[in-house]
């Protein structure tokens, strides 16, 4: 179910009311994992099959993967686990793209295949669930983690429904010690978690959904060439919309989890203040950054053998990450242009220093802007439908559009330019502070006010209940 | 900075149980009076005839026994009463019309359902019905695809629904209300709403009628006429265009009344009242002769042209589309006895 849905404010309230019964704690741990099957079930009850097909494979083959001495059925045994999530997620989410280049490619041969039309359903959240999954056995088999004790804490590693769809993707060694004893909710606690689920909301629902995705889909949802002035209006559009749409949901589940009385990572830190592409990364989508930075490119190798290696590493990290949000080409050059954006940057870095550990402020904001400008370009093949419509965006980006017809209402463009600079000057604000260190320092009656300012905002904004963007990778 | 035990997530220290308290208050205070504006406006709690809403009643008319169901575009949905309906016929009917939505695709939906077997009114638009235009073509991909979560959402929303006004989700979301602010766009740019805002309301069983504002505020009608005349030229077709061929339409039209007369049950066409420019363009693009007598001439089932029926016209049509309240109750009095005829002779010649 949708955290911005009616459902999910009554489902939360009655786990809410459930969890905090006076009950031991593996029974807790029931009811959390009950109602995790039950939020995932709410989507299309036959997927949470594959949750337990990852679950119990993972667990058998960690648990096998603890016991082998011998290197070779070590690696048989990962190469199940991987082939199992990578099997699936293929299937599912690779499938069609698959298929649809193999046709390509056969028409390129002069051979006419015609297969007929797969009819895939995309299971919602599967890249996240897979990649987590993986991780647990991949820990195992680089004896950086044991495997868990329990099933019930390991399924429900797998499926904690706050972070289960949408991320953040979660470590087995940040969850599953949570896991173990039972976990105290204080008052303070659960207003905080109620307060960024409130943010998260606000996020998702009244600035991405209700001030930017209008500009945004019109801009994207040209056929015609438009003007300099709406190519940029509406990128700066859906660059605002997909850090409000995803670091909203990253926020609420952090917040969902919080009242439960536990910890999730942090997912995103203010990223459109990054200094370059290295701290972009380290700002943006952290738990998958992480991930494929611990998971492949140190395996590939990482920046220890040589400089012309460290460069095909970042590439080939960025590339799949880039296919991991979506099995379209489209995706792969937004992996592809961050992979030349880093590999740039390493270069740069080896003549000129970090700019990021510069203490020139005027050198720091340039650099900035450039990272925040060349960002803004990777948006654009990334929200475009086609490679047709991103060249010509990009081309009246440069100002080159001939012909073009403005699209945007003034009334739109108003409301991006408010957003976009309400938006960098709060990012740089926060740069190198938390939101905590800020909330903590502030009076009550300011974080009270603010508060209901987002709460009211959210319920008469109420929105058309539209899904999170990353719900689809 | 207080941690969660075991691991490095803090929370700030502040007096949270005032900020809590601060924050009922002022969302209960802004709360009331948004919904107190909205209601001085002229906005009643209704439902919000939603997807999921069209969905409910949808499921009913296969679960019903014989009922009688009306399917056709925003014409039938205002202009047929079935509180009066109800009162003359003893069983109420199943509305399932959709504003900008040809009625040919509701009657594909019943026909289709092999579980469906009763009478069904079909309201024919022309500039609709003969394009295939589906403005709500969404809640026929929602019927299909609804998930528990979508379905349980409804139920829990229905009784706000019918407490606070403001829960209009299609008409009163704060972004939707801020297009409407009057400002110059560059030249080419539409402005961005240009929908009516609000020209019905419906109860839980989707009995719609004109929103009294239409009627009663000469400003906000001639607001509505406005758009429509904006929307008629949109529609219009360009110079030379060929007209709509009726063709395509009147074989599945064809098919699909075959299909529910198979199953025990029968079909009424009905074309419903339409003035001023509407009507013009009615009758310039989709002339009666090549449009609605072909289709009756071809289709097994009968029809009830409001220009064939004096008891049908000289009806108040406030916007030109839809019939004001009371004429709507007018209209269904008069229609029922035209529809229970129509219904009795085509048993009669029908082999």
């Amino acid at each position: 179910m949708l955290f911005n849905s009616l459902t999910f404010v009554a489902f939360f309230a009655i786990v809410l009311g459930l969890y905090n019964l006076p009950i031991s704690w593996r029974s807790r741990k029931i009811i959390l994992l009950v109602a995790s099957y039950a939020f995932y079930a709410a989507w299309s009850p036959p997927f949470v099959l594959l949750l337990w097909l990852s679950t119990l494979v993972d667990w058998h083959v960690a648990k096998a993967l603890f016991r082998a001495r011998d290197l070779s059925r070590r690696r048989l045994l990962l190469v199940v686990s991987v082939a199992v999530n990578l099997g699936v997620l293929g299937f599912f989410k690779y499938g069609g793209f698959l298929l649809e280049n193999f046709v390509a490619l056969m028409t390129l041969m002069g051979v006419d295949f015609q297969p007929a039309a797969p009819s895939i359903i995309l299971p919602v959240g599967i890249s996240f669930y897979t990649f987590q999954t993986m991780a647990y056995s991949l820990d195992v088999y680089l004896r950086r983690s044991e495997p868990s004790r329990s099933l019930l804490d390991f399924a429900l590693f797998v499926t904690f429904f706050p972070q289960l769809v949408a991320g953040p993707i979660v470590r087995p060694t940040h969850l599953l010690p949570q896991f173990a004893e039972a976990r105290r909710v204080r008052i303070n606690q659960l207003l905080w978690g109620l307060g960024l689920m409130t943010l998260g909301l606000f996020q998702k629902v009244v600035i991405a959904d209700g001030m930017l995705a209008k500009a945004s889909d019109t801009v994207f949802g040209a056929t015609a060439a438009v003007p300099f002035v709406d190519a940029w209006l509406g990128t700066l559009a859906f660059a605002g919309q997909i850090f409000s749409d995803f670091a909203g949901y990253s926020t609420t589940a952090i917040g969902a989890a919080l009242c439960l009385g536990f910890s999730l990572p942090n997912n995103f830190r203010f990223p459109y203040a990054a200094i370059g592409f290295s701290d972009f990364w380290r700002r943006w989508h952290i738990s998958l950054s992480t991930w494929l930075r611990d998971y492949l490119y140190i395996p590939l190798g990482g920046n220890r053998k040589g400089p012309a290696r460290t460069y095909v590493n970042l590439m080939i990290t960025m590339l799949l990450g880039g296919l991991w949000h979506g099995a379209a080409w489209t995706f792969v050059v937004w992996g592809g242009l961050h992979g030349l954006y880093l590999m740039a940057e390493r270069f740069l870095q080896r003549r000129f220093g970090d700019p990021e550990r510069t203490t020139g402020l005027l050198h720091q904001v340039f650099v900035g802007i450039v990272t925040y400008f060349l960002v803004q370009i990777t948006w654009v093949f990334f929200r475009a439908p086609d490679f047709s419509t991103a060249w010509r965006l990009v081309i009246s980006m440069f100002g080159f559009s001939e012909g073009a017809a403005p699209v945007l209402a003034t009334v739109h463009m108003i409301q991006v330019v408010v957003v976009t600079v309400v938006m960098l000057v709060v990012h740089w604000y926060m740069r190198s502070r938390t939101l905590e260190e800020v909330v903590g320092r502030a009076h009550w009656m300011v974080v009270g006010a603010t508060w209901a300012v987002m709460l009211f905002a959210l319920i008469v904004t109420q929105g058309s209940g539209s899904s999170f963007i990353y719900f689809q990778f | 900075m207080t941690h969660i035990d075991g691991t490095d997530r803090t929370v700030p220290d502040l007096a949270w149980r005032r900020a809590w308290g601060l924050v009922l208050l002022l969302v209960i205070l802004a709360t009331a009076a948004w919904e107190f504006n909205w209601r001085a406006y002229g906005y009643n709690s209704r439902v919000v005839d939603s997807p999921a809403f069209w969905t409910i009643q949808r499921k009913a008319a296969t679960a019903a026994e014989d009922p009688v169901v009306v399917v056709g575009s925003s014409r039938t949905l205002f202009d047929i009463n079935l509180d009066v309906w109800e009162r003359l016929d003893g069983r109420r009917p199943i509305q399932l019309s959709l504003e900008g939505t040809s009625g040919l695709h509701g009657l594909k939906h019943l026909a289709e359902d092999p579980d469906f077997s009763g009478t069904v009114i079909v309201g024919v638009t022309p500039p609709l019905y003969f394009t295939g235009f589906a403005y709500r073509g969404d809640v026929f991909e929602h019927f299909e695809s609804e998930t528990p979560s979508e379905w349980a959402g409804k139920q829990l929303s229905m009784p706000l629904e019918r407490v606070f006004a403001f829960i209009e989700a299609e008409n009163l979301p704060l972004f939707e209300l801020i297009q409407d602010i009057p400002m110059p766009n560059r030249e080419g740019v539409n402005p961005p709403h240009m929908e009516i805002r609000k020209l019905s309301e419906s109860d839980f069983s989707r009995n719609t009628s004109m929103w009294p504002r239409v009627e009663e505020d000469s400003t906000y009608r001639q607001g509505s006429r406005d758009i429509w005349v904006h929307t008629l030229n949109q529609m219009a077709p360009p110079p030379n265009a060929p007209p709509a061929d009726p063709e395509p339409f009147i074989e599945e039209t064809i098919a699909y009344v075959a299909a529910i007369r198979e199953r025990g049950g029968d079909v009424v066409f009905i074309r419903a009242p339409s003035s001023g420019p509407w009507r013009e363009v009615e009758a310039g693009g989709f002339p009666r002769e090549k449009y609605w007598d072909r289709l009756m001439e071809r289709v097994d089932a009968r029809g009830i042209h409001f220009e064939d029926h004096p008891e049908l016209m000289g009806l108040d049509l406030p916007e030109w589309s839809h019939l004001s309240r009371a004429s709507a109750i007018r209209y269904t009095e008069a229609l029922y006895p035209l529809i229970q005829e129509a219904l009795t002779v085509h048993e009669e010649v029908a082999p």
